[in-house]
Formats: structure tokens, C-alpha cells, sequence
């Protein structure tokens, strides 16, 4: 289990869920933008300093700020890699 | 001149050219209110300009005042309100733009709730769908964006949806006016009782979280005895949420 805040382009996880220190309105928030338990995530856009990211997500481009993708949990997919 | 049917469209009731008629921006004496909501980017906008015949642009970024944008339709000597709202993806955790549309949604009282969601992210679109469901019981599925779906080769099985979500679903690609008659009837025998809605609803609520919602529901119906949703309110009180907690204190949805 690592966080998706170490994920690195072309690389293809498993979201595992929401780290216990996000809580109330920004775990909510992200749950909402579907950060769910058992979706495919990658890296879609990366800006010069890395924050914000935007991650592909249910068909969707969502961008994160670093400390909030680092409360997200996620398995990296081996079999998945291009 | 005699009068000749000049073509099937005329008398089919899927598409009563004569009966239909955009209305634009005169918003007066309305029989019935319909809200536009879903996700962002899902095309409300364009179906609420092929319906009332506006070219209204709204954009929602942050800092931007979101007005909601209003305008009507008459179907059937009928006078329909269209609120084009602003896209959320939740009614619960909600950034300023957003409160917008929650609020209307929740107090706004809409005779019917249009819900558009982009055919080609069905699954994420989802996530508003039932929570909208929780609080209306007369909604119509908009299944926009569906020429992208089939670029995509995107299959949707809309009797099924139309099933398990207990409301209609019309399939439509606004952009190409497809569907629009479709849809404006849908709306139309939705508003007038033609069409009755079951809404998906959650079950199995554990039965002290069940208990505590009805007493405070009914509590909170006793303080103001206009205010719909008191079921949705109690459950975001019991939650803790301070938006909420705040503007019941200071009355804002009554």
C-alpha cells in the first residue's frame, strides 16, 4: 500500500481508499470527485513543480495538490503498466 | 387553403411542433418549474438552449458569481420555467458555485428535476444521481452526450437504468437536438402526473441512526413548517455539518 501522491507517469493503480487523516468535508469531497475504492487511476497532466497533478479518474481529469493526494491509498498495478 | 396535415409530425404527440413554443426570457405566469442539474461539463447548458431557444452561456469557475440562469418554454398551453443551475458533482460537500445549485435543488421547490449526466461517464455521474433521488420523487433522467458515448462504443441498457433508478431516462445529444422532443414530453407527463416517478431510495438504514432522523425530523418540521426536505436536514445534522447548521440558524432556507 503505498499513497498516489508516489505514483509515477505511465504507472496504473488500484485506489484502495481514503487515509483515516482525511476526514469530514475534504475525505467527502474527494469521495464525491470519485476517489472510490477499487478505481483505476494513472497520471494524466503533471505541472512543473508536480503540484497540483491531474489524475485520469472514471474518465475524467481531476486535478490534486500534493498533500491531498498523499491521503489517498493506493495499490500500483504491475500487470496494468504500458 | 384546405387544411392538410403537411407532415407526421404534426399530429405525433413525441413532437408537437405546434404545441411547442420557446418562450425565451418571459418567465410569466409559469405553471410548472423545472430545475437543470448534474455533474459539471454534462451539457446542461445546451439542453437548456435547445429548449427555451436562448443562447445563454454560463461558465462555473471559481471566483465567478454563479447566477443561475432562467428561462421558459410553453408545451401544450403549458408554461414551463427551465433554472439552468450550475454543475456540482455532490449535494454534500459543496464549493461556493455549487451551494448554488445544492440549494435550489433542496429549497428551490422544482415541479420536476431534469438530471443531465454525460452518457460516456455514466458511472461517476451516478454519485449525484442517487443523492438527488433521496429528496425528489419527480425526476427525469437526461442521458446527454450520447454521440460521444457511441464513439466510445458505449452501450447503455436505458429500460434497465429506467428500472433500477425508478424514473424515466430519455436519451439525448442536445448538441444535435436529438432527443429534445423526447425529452420535452418526458418532462411535460412527469409535470402533470402522466408519469409517476419511484425513486431508488435507501433502504436498510440501521434503525437507531433511523430513530434519531425521524425525531429530529419531525422537530425540525414543528420549527419551520415550510421547509422541505426535513429528512435531508436531519441527516446532515446529525452528521455535523456547519453549513448546514448555520443556515438553519439564521433561517436561510425557510
Amino acid at each position: 500500500m503505498v499513497r498516489l501522491s508516489s505514483l509515477k507517469e505511465n504507472e496504473v493503480a488500484q485506489i484502495l481508499g481514503i487515509s483515516k487523516e482525511s476526514r469530514g468535508e475534504s475525505r467527502r469531497r474527494l469521495l464525491d470527485l470519485g476517489f472510490v475504492k477499487g478505481t483505476k487511476i494513472s497520471i494524466d497532466l503533471i505541472s512543473p513543480m508536480h503540484n497540483p497533478t491531474a489524475y485520469l479518474v472514471k474518465g475524467t481529469s481531476i486535478a490534486l495538490r500534493k498533500d491531498q493526494a498523499s491521503k489517498i491509498l493506493i495499490k500500483k498495478d504491475t500487470a496494468y503498466g504500458k | 387553403m384546405e387544411n392538410k396535415v403537411s407532415s407526421a409530425c404534426d399530429t405525433c404527440s413525441q413532437y408537437n411542433a405546434k404545441g411547442l413554443k420557446k418562450l425565451g426570457l418571459n418567465t410569466e405566469n409559469i405553471d410548472f418549474v423545472v430545475a437543470l442539474a448534474g455533474n459539471p461539463n454534462t451539457g446542461k447548458s445546451t439542453v437548456f438552449n435547445a429548449l427555451t431557444g436562448l443562447r445563454q452561456h454560463t461558465g462555473n469557475w471559481p471566483g465567478k458569481t454563479v447566477a443561475r440562469a432562467e428561462g421558459a418554454f410553453e408545451y401544450n398551453n403549458q408554461k414551463f420555467k427551465l433554472v439552468d443551475l450550475p454543475g456540482t458533482y455532490s449535494l454534500l460537500s459543496t464549493s461556493q458555485d455549487e451551494e448554488v445549485a445544492r440549494n435550489f435543488i433542496l429549497f428551490g421547490k422544482p415541479d420536476v428535476t431534469v438530471i443531465v449526466v454525460d452518457a460516456s461517464r455514466l458511472e461517476r455521474n451516478l454519485n449525484l444521481v442517487l443523492q438527488i433521488l433521496e429528496i425528489t420523487d419527480k425526476a427525469v433522467l437526461c442521458l446527454n452526450l450520447m454521440d460521444e458515448a457511441k464513439r466510445n462504443n458505449i452501450k447503455i441498457n436505458e429500460r434497465t437504468l429506467a428500472k433500477d433508478l425508478g424514473i424515466p431516462v430519455v436519451a439525448t445529444s442536445a448538441r444535435y437536438h436529438e432527443g429534445i422532443p423526447d425529452l420535452i414530453q418526458t418532462i411535460n407527463e412527469v409535470a402533470t402526473g402522466k408519469i409517476i416517478c419511484k425513486p431508488h431510495r435507501i433502504k436498510n438504514v440501521p434503525k437507531n441512526i433511523e430513530d434519531a432522523v425521524k425525531k429530529l425530523s419531525a422537530e425540525i418540521k414543528q420549527q419551520f413548517p415550510s421547509i422541505p426536505n426535513s429528512r435531508w436536514i436531519a441527516f446532515r445534522l446529525l452528521e455535523g455539518d456547519t453549513h448546514i447548521i448555520d443556515a438553519l440558524k439564521t433561517g436561510e432556507f425557510v
